[in-house]
Formats: structure tokens, sequence, C-alpha cells
């Protein structure tokens, strides 16, 4: 670009050189008139609005072309030979957008029109300079008024900053696409032979246009000191002590200690709220009645189960000076549980588990095991270290007494996130099933998995032979006599034929049935069946938390994406899966999975070829390829403008990794500071920290998450906005990454944005989703009396999403259609 | 406000583009791309264009930077000039197009401030139309005496509050403006022929 055709002088100077005399001619002066729609300002700033929406690249590449003529390096024979080759290229990618600022007619022939008018003018007369319009300082002068009155613009300082902040978002939302990811474009319009040289300030800059090649920050690496986190212990008050002491004269009084009713601590008891209380009392009924049993306790995530359970444990140790109880929980969660005891303490207990003491062996294991069996302790344990002990093959006299002490000892068995345990296919389940004690108590805030089995899985669990004990008996039969048995069962004599048969029978009627009455008379009995084993509570935050909106958000696939589904749709089940959640997000991660296949042994971040194969990926991406990751720079970019942090999970670390990159690529940002990731390969101490620093800082703006690692027991009440990129079988893996987010400590209203991609596999694995999730709603929090049937989703318009995120132009432009949840 | 300042500032360039020739013509298309690129400055507000020229000064060697010989040859000249600039104030009264209406404001263009923001709050009186059953009608904003603020009006408002937004990755640094039709009863949509878009 020529500045000096643009840009005249009204009066000649003297200068050190003679300026050329201008010749006027009449096509000059009517083109003066004219806007030039290769004027850079309006050029730049065009492309930095996003008003070319799609035709951005078209328009850079008529800049370099008519560049190119300029400097003399091409003719204008070259020009039309390819302004034909572009013609037929634009008849078929041309796409109009939506936006009414592009002119009806087709935008790239009309500039191209200009162009050649441009050229012709320029070739005839090559020494001319268009002059400044008439009248134009005269305009100028006038608009500058000295009539100021500073009192009339008194304006609060709170007052202006929301109004900045209304400018920020407003400014987001009229942008009509996704911003590039290659945000120094339109530099390439210069011809320049670029000299960088490193400054202090900038980074790797050029010397004559001022193109950064590596900026500043991705130069230099900063180290965040982990913060230092101190332990605080509560004092014990006088209080407490006196009432210690009362249980003690209980204690020593009656022999028969079981037999009596446990007290809630008056402490605790103010704390708790009414369907606490409750458990309680149901506790109490199971667990600590002349014929103790287990019992299930199905709280909603976030009302407090453990509170619930650390009152109970206190109290009946108190009452039982051989008590011995065990937790198994998964791992990632035991610090919480032991700094939320020590918060509700009332009396000194020991909290034993292998993983503070670094208990690896099993001579060491059996070292704990026999402090826990010598004093009056609780011992902590993780699932899979459980499972590993009880079904270790080696016979050594260490591992045999280890296996013994935790089939035999336990007087409790608490089991925290018991819906851990339901597979059937498992270990797990089995190993947990030897423990002799029948005081077992399963903790679970999503008990419907994936199918009716696994919840009679549990229920075998905590009361052995669920289905055939006196009183189940006759309720399995009445529902097998209503139920419809699907084609091809038949009833024969093998018992686990029949339980087979009664399952699939539940579940038909239960998914399938039209029958109304049918539905609600299987619902009342499954009901009846587990009233007094099963204590159920939703989560009732309403007037708690300011609010939750939960939108499913199917989304229109590119069109590299839609080709590339046809190959997803013939491989196998979990390929497909794991493959299409890449392709969903953007069609060149699939192919980087394809080119590099994770190793499951080697962790992902800590191959470094890995990531630098996917940085340079990332460089020559197309944003606007990919639909999820699209929508995720433009939610990511309206949660920057309104100041609000962002959690976004995924089941595979890929994706997770990919975005994080494409992060620190576009912004500059860093892990640690305004990022936070936690994955399957995070330890402890990072889990704490990453949670802690991007509920508190002001830095933070994303937090990605293994839906599996961070799915149960976190906090990250931080955030308001929760995205979650790919569709997992599971509905109650979701609902809990969405309770991550939307818990006790929330003082926003939380939106979650599930992502699905249409006309794809994804659409059907989320109906099968969906299918599971009605089962569960059905059976736990249906209220039969009334005759509402209308579970579901209802399909809403995004115009009036009640989100003012999805309402905007650059978010709707490829949501298909848009769901959310009837409550 | 607009006011001619006087700058100095070196201009880079390559110096297989001189072709023998006078250096002056490209050093001045250098510095006109320059300013046109970094459109603004915290100090003196947008530039608006070069009024007078006062030198060119003599390459400056540069030899001892070129540390690598492969590097293409620099030169800097110092070239000193006056320039109009337009640094926007709180209390200026300006006019502009507006080119965005949004339920809760619209944005205003005013010559080369191109994000003047008016918010609902700061239009006393005025209320947001927006009828979706006939598309024919684009939401606008109105007031009772049937005054309407809409895309294409040309609005006189003042400024109430000025950001100046530095770049640094895209380097073009902008002006952005919170706009209010408060106060004066002179403020609001206006009629003027024509566009108020310089063309240059």
């Amino acid at each position: 670009m020529v500045g000096t055709n643009q840009f005249s002088f009204s009066k000649p100077r003297e200068t050190p050189w003679n300026l050329r005399s201008r010749s006027r001619s009449i096509t000059q002066e009517e083109l003066a008139k004219r806007p030039d729609p290769f004027c850079l300002p309006n050029l730049l700033d065009g492309l930095e609005d996003g008003l070319y929406g799609r035709l951005a690249d078209d328009v850079k590449r008529l800049c370099k072309l008519r560049q190119e003529y300029l400097n003399g390096s091409i003719s204008l024979e070259d020009i039309e030979a390819r302004q034909d080759n572009k013609r037929a290229k634009s008849s078929h990618n041309l796409i109009i957008d939506s936006d009414d600022e592009l002119p009806q007619e087709s935008p790239l022939e009309k500039r191209l029109k200009k162009l050649k008018e441009v050229i012709v003018v320029k070739n005839g007369d090559s020494s001319g300079s268009d002059s400044s319009p008439q009248g134009y300082d005269e305009e100028d002068s006038s608009r500058n008024s000295t009539d100021i009155d500073n009192q009339s613009l008194y304006v609060d300082a709170e007052e202006e900053e929301e109004l900045w902040r209304k400018m920020a978002f407003a400014q987001e939302s009229i942008k009509v696409t996704v911003e590039d990811s290659q945000s120094n474009d339109h530099k390439q319009i210069e011809d320049c032979d670029h000299s960088f040289i490193c400054k202090d300030d900038i980074g790797e800059v050029c010397r004559v246009c001022g193109l950064i090649k590596k900026p500043i920050e991705s130069m230099i690496e900063v180290v965040f000191n982990k913060q230092k986190r101190s332990r605080r212990t509560y004092m014990r008050e006088k209080e407490n002590g006196e009432t210690s002491r009362d249980f003690s004269g209980i204690q020593s009084s009656h022999t028969n200690i079981l037999g009596e009713k446990m007290f809630i601590h008056p402490w605790h008891d103010q704390e708790m709220r009414p369907h606490q209380t409750e458990g309680f009392r149901f506790l109490c009924n199971n667990l600590a009645a002349d014929e103790p049993g287990g019992c299930i306790l199905a709280h909603a995530p976030g009302s407090g189960k453990t509170f619930l359970l650390i009152s109970f444990l206190q109290s009946f140790m108190a009452m039982d000076p051989q008590a011995r109880p065990l937790v198994v929980l998964p791992k990632g969660i035991i610090e919480s549980w032991k700094r939320e005891f020590t918060l509700w303490e009332v009396e000194k207990i020991p909290l034993l588990d292998f993983y503070s003491v670094k208990a690896e062996s099993r001579k060491q294991q059996l070292k704990v095991l026999g402090q826990w069996i010598k004093e009056r302790s609780i011992l902590f344990l993780g699932y899979q270290q459980f499972t590993r002990i009880i079904c270790d093959d080696n016979f050594e006299a260490a591992s045999e007494d280890c296996k013994l002490i935790l089939l035999e000892k336990p007087t409790l068995l608490i089991l925290d996130e018991g819906h851990t345990s339901r597979n059937k296919e498992t270990y797990m389940l089995s190993s947990l099933a030897r423990v002799k004690t029948r005081r077992k108590v399963v903790l679970t805030g999503t008990l419907f998995q994936n199918n009716v089995e696994e919840v009679f899985n549990i229920l075998d669990l905590v009361r052995p032979k669920f289905l055939k004990r006196p009183g189940t008996r006759e309720i399995v039969s009445r529902i097998m006599s209503k139920a419809e048995i699907p084609r091809g069962k038949q009833v024969n004599q093998s018992s686990s034929s029949i339980e087979g048969t009664f399952f699939a029978a539940v579940e038909l009627t239960l998914q399938r049935s039209t029958n109304f009455s049918a539905k609600a008379s299987l619902i009342k009995d499954l009901r009846e069946m587990t009233r007094n084993i099963l204590h159920y509570h939703k989560a009732d935050f309403s007037g708690l938390l300011p609010g939750l909106s939960e939108f499913t958000v199917m989304l229109n696939l590119s069109s590299i994406q839609r080709d590339e589904v046809k190959g997803l749709r013939k491989m196998e089940l979990f390929k497909q899966i794991s493959l299409g959640a890449a392709l969903y997000i953007h069609p060149k991660l699939k192919s980087f999975l394809e080119e590099n296949p994770s190793n499951g042994e080697k962790g992902f971040s800590d191959n470094n070829t890995t990531v630098m194969k996917l940085d340079k990926m990332l460089k020559k991406i197309n944003v606007r390829d990919g639909v999820k990751m699209k929508f995720f720079l433009n939610l990511l970019a309206l949660c920057e403008s309104t100041g609000e942090k962002l959690l976004v999970f995924s089941q595979y670390i890929v994706p997770i990794k990919t975005l994080e990159r494409l992060m620190s690529s576009m912004k500059g940002w860093r892990l640690g500071k305004e990022m936070f990731t936690i994955t399957g390969d995070s330890s402890n101490e990072q889990r704490e920290w990453s949670m802690e620093r991007f509920n508190n800082s002001l830095e933070a703006k994303v937090f990605f998450g293994s839906i599996k690692a961070c799915g149960e027991g976190i906090s990250l009440v931080g955030a308001s906005r929760v995205l979650i990129l790919d569709v997992h079988l599971n509905p109650s893996v979701t609902q809990q990454a969405v309770a991550r987010a939307y818990r006790p400590g929330q003082k926003r209203k939380v939106y979650a944005y599930k992502l699905v991609a249409a006309d794809s596999p994804e659409e059907e694995n989320y109906e099968t989703c969906t299918r599971k999730e009605m089962m569960s709603k059905m059976w736990f929090e249906w209220n039969v009396g009334s005759g509402r049937e209308d579970f579901g989703f209802r399909a809403i318009d995004a115009d009036h999403s009640g989100d003012a995120f999805l309402e905007t132009t650059k978010m709707k432009e490829d949501i298909k259609c848009l769901y959310t949840k009837v409550n | 406000m607009f006011s001619e300042v006087e700058m100095a500032r070196d201009v880079a360039i390559c110096a297989k583009h001189l072709n023998g020739q006078s250096p002056h013509q490209p050093i001045l298309c250098r510095l006109l791309q320059d300013l046109i690129h970094e459109k603004a400055c915290r100090e003196h507000g947008f530039y608006l264009g070069i009024t007078a020229l006062k030198s060119i000064g003599n390459n400056k060697n540069n030899n001892i930077d070129n540390e690598n010989n492969h590097q293409a040859k620099i030169l800097t000249f110092p070239v000193s000039f006056t320039c109009r600039t337009f640094l926007p104030a709180r209390g200026d009264i300006l006019q502009g197009t507006v080119k965005k209406v949004l339920w809760n404001g619209a944005f205003i263009r005013s010559g080369p401030l191109r994000y003047a923001y008016l918010s609902l709050l700061k239009m006393p009186h005025y209320h947001y139309v927006h009828s979706p059953l006939s598309e024919d009608e684009k939401p606008h904003f109105q007031k009772d005496d049937l005054s309407k603020i809409a895309v294409g009006v040309v609005v006189r408002f003042q400024v109430l509050a000025v950001r100046f937004k530095e770049r640094p990755h895209k380097r073009r640094n902008d002006y952005y403006v919170l706009a209010t039709l408060e106060g004066n009863g002179s403020f609001g949509p206006i009629s003027l022929t024509g566009s108020d878009e310089p063309y240059m």
C-alpha cells in the first residue's frame, strides 16, 4: 500500500526535494469522492471488527494481489488470469454470512471490479495524487465546543466501571465469528524483508514493520512459587470435654451398649439440616439395631453426606470401645475427609491410612493395620488398594495377615462414592462383599449409573441375597406378574436367569412402556422394596444457591468434519468414541491422534516431543473447521468480557491438552496462572493447589479437568460456566461434573453447556445417555401421585434461551438446536 | 480535542527498496504506513494526518547492531514532522453515526473513534423498541416524541469517560469512549446531510 497516494498535502512547502506537479484529470476527481475499498485504515478496521466474516481470508488474498501489482512484480494480464481462477474457486466456496452489513450481491466480485478500476486508473496516470476533501478542517473545528460543563458529568466510579463492563460484553456480542488464531495475518500484507531483533519489552520484533515474531512472554519462563498451605488445628472446648465425659458415663453403666439409642451431639445437631437429621436416624435404625444390617445413603452431591457420617461415626465410637470403622473411598478425597473430620471432631480419634505414612509393602501395611486394631481408630483406604490386598495371590504371612484383618476386623464399613463398586464384573464388588461385618454403609450421590442391575448389585452388597429375602421375594413376584417380560426370555428354574429376567423386565417397563399405570405401580413397588434400607435425598439449592441453567447444545459440524464422520462410522466402538471426540473438536486433532497414538503407560504431558508436534499443528490450524473448538473460543471470549471463569471437562487427555496449548499460543496464558489442569496424573498437592488458586486468584480464567479425575470430591465454585466437551455414556458422571461448580459456596448463577455433535455417532450416544437419566429420575424423584409425566428435555429457541451468551450472534452461528431440562 | 504536535521518530527501511533513487519518498511511505498501523498513542491521541515535514536526517550507523552478517541491510533515518492529532477527552461534545444497536446500548462511530458506547442508562427517556414479529423494522431506541436512535442516525453526544487500549500483539492501539446524552438539551439525534466519513 503506497501511502502517498492516500495522504497529500494541502499546501506545498519547502522540502529538500521538489514535489512533482500534480496533473488534474476528470477521472481522478471523480475517484477522489468514492471510498477506496483497499484504503488501509478501513481495511484494518474491518478485519479487526470481523466485518468480513468468512470472507476475511479472501480479502487478505486480494490485498496481497494488489500489493504485488503495485510493486511491479506482476502485470495486469497476470491479474486477469488469476481473477478467472479465483472466480471459479469462489463460486464453489463462497458463503454469504447472515451479517446484514455485507451487500447483497457477491462481495468478492464487487471488490474485484473496484480493484480493476483502480488499477486501470493508476496504469493510465502514475503521477497523480488525490487531494483531501474541501472543508475538512472547518468541519473539524466546529466539533470542538468550548461550552464544557464538567459538573454535569459527575459519575460514580462504580457506575463508570459497570458501564465499561457492559461495553466489553457488548463488543464481544457484536462480533460475527470466532477470532482467527493467526492474529498477525494482516501484517503479512506488507512487503518487507524482515529483520528481527530482540527487544526487552516486546520480544523478537522486526525493526522495519514491527511484526512480532515471538512475544516476550513466551521467551521468558516464569515460575510461580507454590503457596504454602498452613494446617490449622482446632482447639477443643471445655464444653466438649464435659459432654465427652457424659458419653463415658453411659458407657460404663451398660453392657449391651449397641441396643441403646444413639444421640446426635448437640454441637452437630444445630448444624444439621433436616435431611441430615433424618439420615442420622436412618443410620441408627440400620446399624445400631439388635440385628444390624447395611443401608444406602443416596443423598445428592453437595448435600453434606460427609458431615452426616462424621457425626454418626463419633457417636458410634463413643458408644462402642471395640469400634473399628473402615472407610473405603476414592484415594483422591482422603485428605478432604480427614480435614473435615478434624473440623467436626468431638474427641480425639486417630485417623489412619497407608498413604500419609507411605506404607507400600505388605509388612508396612500390616504395621498400620496392627495399630488400627490395638487402638480405637478409623482406617481410610482407597478402593484400588483394598481390592489389591484382598485379591493378592501372594501367600506370604504378611499378605495373609493383611487380608484377614481387613475381612474380619472392621465393625463398620463405609463406602464413600459407593457407586464405584457397582460392576459385578470387577473384583472390587466381590472383595467388598467378603467383608464379614453386616454394618455396611454405601454413600453415593448418584446411585443409578448405567442400568437397573447395578443398583441391585449395590443392594446385594449391603444386604446379601437381597432379592431372596422374605419381604422382598413377594414384591419381586408381584412385579414379575405385572411387568412385560422381554421377548425371547423364558422363565425357568435357574435363579440367575430369574434375576436377569427381573432386571430386564424392570428396565423395559421403565424405559419403553407406554402404560402409565404399569410404570407407576412398578415404581411404587421398587420404592416399597427399598424403603427401609435406602434413604434418598434430592438436592434442593433453590433457596441457597443463585441458580442453575443446563443446556444441551447440538452443534452443526463443519463440512470437513462431516466428511470425516462417514469414515468414523465404520470403526470399532471405543475407537469411534475416542477418535470422534477428537474429530468433533477439530479434524486436524483426529489426524494428529492417528499419527501419534498415545501410549497408555506414558503420560501425555510428559512426552515433550508430542507436545511440540501439537504446538506445531496448532499454528497452522484453521479454527473455523472445528465446531467445538470454535464454541470454546467464543465462550471463553465472552467469559473474559464479563469477568467469569470457565470450567472445561473432557473424558480424554488430548482434547484438554490441545485447548491448553491453543490458549497458550493465542493469548499467551500460562499453566498455573491463567490456566489450570487436573488429570489422573495430577498429584494430591497439585490438585489442592490448583483448586485453591483457581477459586481465589483474580487472574485465573479457565480450568481444564479430566472428568474422571476431578468429577468427585473437589470444589470449583470460582467458576460459573461449565463446558462439557464430549458425551459420557454415564449421565451421572456429567452430573457430578456440573456439581463441581453448583454447590455450596457458589455466588453466581451457574450455566452448564453440554456439547453434542449433531448428525454423528455422538448424537446416538447422547440419546442413550438421556434414556438412562430418565430412568433414574423416574425411580427416585417422580411424584407418582400427580399425573404429570413430562420428563425429559425441552427444545428451546436460541433467541429465548435466557442465557445472554447463547443469544449472541457468533454463538448461534453453529447451533442446530438447544435443549434444557424440565424441572 | 484536536491539536497539532511536532513529533520525531526513527524510520527503518530495507536497503534494497531504495534502488538508488532519492530516498525521501520511500521513507515517507514507510512513515505513513507506520502511523496507520499504530493509529493512536497514549499521549496525543489518534493520528489524523501529517501537516508538515520538518526534516529527514542522515542514515544512522547500524552496522554494530547487525551481529549476523546474513541479516538484510537496514537503514534508519530520523524524521521530524508535525502531525494533527485528535485526543478524546472527558466533556468533549462530538457527533457520530450509530453503527450497531443492542438491547442495552448502541455503538457510535465518530471519525477515527470506532467504539463510543452509549448505554441505555445514559439515554434518558429512551426505551428499546424491538418487534420480533416484523422482520422489516430493525431494533432501535425511541423517545416519546418519536425521535429515534437507529443504525445510520447521526447523534450528538458528550464524552463521559475515555480509555486507551494498547494492544502489544496486534500493534493497533485504540481509544474507547463512554458516551452520554444526559445534561444538555441539544444532545441526541440530529439531521445531517451526507456522511461524516472523511475520504482521503
